[in-house]
């Protein structure tokens, strides 16, 4: 399938409607000055595909309306429609409802033309080229992953290996087996038994209380409940109550120091990650620059000077490229690592704040019993400690203090002693067959909570290891797949890159070249290498022996290698300001190139390199392609320069329907084809102006030219038709959005009438329908005539 | 010329072919399949997917565990 004809409506660049028309899916080549909306016929094509402007971020989308034009308003229909050939069109809107914006494609069959074309590789823009030049090896892997629309696969990697990274994380900062073990240690304490198990947990307390012939076995929950009845009979509840504390006490600080062990060497490696991090105290600083620097490369790939677009210092725009790109990796670099620190600075605040409420708690239980001899200040005092170390990792990363960090080995200490303390009160109780039972007792109930702690644990941990080994699994199946595919990818694509290359570079140092896959030591795939033969020698260093404009070259010799190796539904591609980093001769190749390798696809090339044009104009004159140029004014945004019978077509068509809308403009540009058409066959001449300013004439500039002309060379400047238009209020207003002159349909049907008049002066109305111009002169007749020779008109020699 | 795939293609199929692989946590991967239908495929919403699941198994694991403490 070809593109037959492109219209938007208040989409980017165009206000429209402006449409686009490839007659019968034939191939385009498109000039237009940065600025006059030529990409939004590509950015068009790409956002009815595929939802999206791979240049624009999904917040200039969805939040900013960045694919509407910005003079529209939210009341204004904005859409792209794209007819196909053989006979097939779809339609999409991007309005506003309740403020919201919503795309949506007009019917079903719109969608499933988009959904035709969602694996295909359609579009290569500059951008893209840009990043593949400047890339790593890593980085170029996930470049020419972008030009042959690999990326989702790349995201995806990125996606698996970072969800195994974190659950990784979870494991190691929940440290499950020092948790398990200082409760089991307890358990063994407590009933001197090893218990691993409920059966060897009930076993253990039948064991123990064996010994006051309660009359039954402990070997079930139901039976345990009935042990604790029988211990508790003819206890002291004061003594009860006290030696709970007690136990559920040692146990609480047994448990949190046995965190804060841990804790002790993840605080330490945090600390280290946060002192790298404030080592690169610069990058770190200006990571807010990224957003600036993403937006500066973006206009960078638009601003052709060679000069820095905001501070106008001379220096070569791929020069500030380079620099801009360097520096945006070094960022994002950084921007990783500042993340990574982050997410362990989350965890850990999180086990610490366990810590802390777990002892805070412990204390005020022990606190209400007011124990003698129990001496809780120092505890109290370290608490604060902890709470200190917990406000401080509560801070942004880069500006907590790493030496507030530490948890001094005085805090451990003073828990420690605590915990002796209880121990030794607990063992000083008075031995009788009544304290007896009740330490039983009491045993019992703290093993209870310790062992549905530590079951709770290993489901915990062994749900976590499940996820930890299915993510790994997935994680490496997934490179192995994006491995294979790349190969298989470049295995099938090197040998048609390698003939594109060559092609482009006929005669050159350069024999063959080569793309491979690159594997780190530890089996992932690392990137791809590119490897040639310079003079005949192969080398793998691309940058050292490539130029810029080879390396652009090869960008997109993979590109449309790519594309023709997986397009199966699209006979199409667009070439968006791709040429930029071209030396002159392999623009020329390039042109070449498409021609004569792909002449069976529709092209669509679009630039903004006047000379590429000029050269391009030449090459593909008599191939069928269309070649056109889009400019822009304020009141129409992107319009197509079209050849004046297409013009008059569209004028004819609204004056029919009594249509004034944007006719005004219409007739406008018919004027100042017109004009300059007869400028340039009567050999007018206005001023001298350089470049494409040139181009820029107003109305009555070149109808005064025109008008001196006709007085010095025929006597044409009298007639009627001439002297209408020189007082008419169409041709002395400058433009179309001149508040002192309102028009209305009956006047630009006067205007149209007049210009037609105007015309017929100098066109043949029989056999050729051309103008008279210079060419034709007769010298001894003194006239001019069209080529056919019907029309002469009067022309001093 | 060999067959090959484009990007989107590559990742569907892999995610097809995860429903097969017994080996795998099928929560999981029904939790992966889900995401990257929605287009939500990242690894926050991986990780927080993980820990409702958790929360859920050991809820379960509570409740179907009559011999608890």
């Amino acid at each position: 399938m070809k593109l037959q004809k492109i219209t938007l409506k208040n989409f980017r660049g165009a206000r429209g409607p402006v449409s686009l028309a490839l007659r019968n899916g034939q191939s385009l080549l498109l000039y237009g000055e940065n600025g006059t909306g030529k990409s939004s016929f590509a950015d068009a094509v790409e956002w009815f595909i595929t939802n999206n402007v791979s240049y624009l971020s999904g917040e200039e989308i969805e939040r900013y309306g960045g694919l509407r034009n910005a003079f529209s308003k939210q009341t204004d229909e904005c859409f792209v429609e794209i007819d196909f050939t053989p006979d097939k069109k779809g339609k999409k809107t991007l309005n506003y409802e309740k403020e919201k914006l919503n795309a949506q494609f007009l019917d079903q069959s719109s969608a499933d033309l988009a959904n035709l074309f969602q694996n295909e590789r359609f579009l290569l823009r500059n951008k893209e080229l840009v990043s593949f030049i400047l890339a790593t090896k890593t980085g170029r892997l996930l470049e020419i992953s972008r030009i042959i629309g690999f990326d989702d696969v790349v995201n995806a990697k990125e996606v698996f290996k970072k969800a195994f990274y974190n659950i990784k994380s979870v494991l190691d900062f929940r440290a499950f087996e020092s948790q398990i073990a200082t409760k089991k240690k307890l358990i063994l304490e407590k009933l001197q038994a090893t218990v691993n198990t409920r059966e060897q947990f009930f076993s253990a307390i039948d064991a123990r209380i064996t010994i006051f012939n309660p009359g039954f076995r402990v070997q079930d929950k139901h039976s345990l409940a009935k042990a604790q009845q029988f211990l508790k009979t003819g206890a002291d509840d004061k003594e009860l109550k006290l030696k709970n504390t007690l136990e559920l006490g040692n146990k609480g600080i047994g448990d949190q120091l046995a965190k804060i062990s841990v804790l002790h060497q993840q605080v330490a490696s945090l600390i280290n990650e946060i002192a790298d991090l404030k080592k690169n105290h610069e990058n770190i600083k200006q990571i807010s620059l990224s957003r600036l620097l993403d937006e500066a490369e973006k206009i960078l790939n638009f601003h052709e000077k060679d000069e820095c677009p905001l501070c106008q210092q001379q220096i070569s725009r791929e020069t500030l490229l380079t620099l801009i790109g360097g520096r945006i990796l070094a960022l994002k670099q950084t921007q990783n690592k500042l993340k990574t620190v982050q997410d362990s600075k989350e965890n850990l605040l999180s086990v610490l704040r366990e810590i802390y409420q777990d002892l805070k708690s412990q204390l005020n239980s022990l606190k209400q019993l007011s124990i003698a001899g129990l001496d809780l200040q120092p505890s109290l005092n370290k608490l604060s400690i902890i709470e200190a170390v917990g406000k401080e990792l509560n801070k942004d990363v880069l500006v907590i203090e790493i030496n507030k960090l530490r948890l001094d080995e005085t805090c451990q200490r003073a828990f420690e002693e605590l915990q002796n303390k209880i121990v030794t009160i607990i063992h000083s109780q008075k031995i009788g067959d009544s304290s007896q039972k009740v330490d039983l007792l009491t045993h019992i109930s703290v093993c209870e909570v310790a062992f549905d702690e530590i079951e709770r644990l290993e489901q915990e941990k062994a749900v976590i290891e499940e996820q930890r080994t299915t993510l790994e699994k997935i994680l490496s199946s997934f490179i192995a797949v994006q491995r294979d595919e790349m190969k298989s990818f470049l295995k099938s694509i090197n040998a048609q890159v390698n003939e594109y290359f060559i092609f482009m570079n006929h005669g050159k140092k350069i024999d063959t070249i080569e793309l491979s896959t690159v594997d780190k030591s530890d089996g992932e795939f690392a990137g791809i290498s590119i490897q040639l033969k310079f003079h005949g020698q192969p080398v793998s260093s691309a940058k050292k022996y490539l130029s810029e404009s080879y390396l652009n070259c090869l960008g997109l010799c993979i590109f449309v290698a790519s594309m023709k190796l997986f397009n199966t539904k699209s006979k199409f591609f667009i070439l968006d300001d791709v040429i930029s980093s071209f030396d002159k001769a392999h623009r020329v190749r390039f042109g070449q190139l498409l021609l004569e390798k792909f002449s069976n696809f529709q092209i669509l090339v679009l630039t903004h390199e006047s000379e590429w044009f000029d050269f391009m104009t030449n090459t593909v004159k008599g191939s069928g392609w269309k070649i056109t140029q889009s400019r822009w004014n304020a009141e129409e945004g992107t319009f197509l320069e079209a050849p004046s019978g297409e013009l008059k077509e569209q004028i004819r068509e609204r004056i029919e329907a009594n249509n004034e809308s944007g006719l005004g403009n219409l007739l406008r540009r018919y004027a100042e084809r017109m004009f300059k058409e007869l400028c340039f066959d009567l050999e007018g001449e206005v001023k001298f102006r350089f470049n494409d300013h040139n181009e820029k004439r107003m109305l009555d500039e070149l109808f005064s030219t025109l008008r001196g002309r006709l007085k010095e060379k025929s006597d044409l400047s009298d007639a009627d038709a001439v002297k209408r238009l020189s007082t008419s209020k169409f041709i002395t207003n400058q433009a179309s959005h001149d508040s002192l002159y309102k028009e209305n349909i009956d006047d630009l049907k006067a205007v149209y009438d007049d210009l037609s008049d105007f015309d017929g002066l100098f066109r043949c109305s029989s056999e050729c329908k051309q103008r008279v111009s210079t060419s034709n002169m007769n010298r001894a007749k003194k006239t001019i005539s069209c080529k056919c020779g019907d029309k002469e008109i009067n022309w001093k020699d | 010329m060999e067959k090959t795939r484009m990007g989107p293609e590559i990742v569907s199929d892999f995610i097809a072919s995860l429903k097969k692989d017994a080996s795998l946590n099928q929560d999981i991967v029904l939790i992966i399949a889900s995401l990257h239908e929605q287009g939500k495929l990242t690894d926050k919403a991986i990780a927080n997917k993980l820990e409702d699941m958790r929360k859920q198994r050991l809820d379960e694991t509570s409740k179907n565990n009559p011999e608890k403490l």
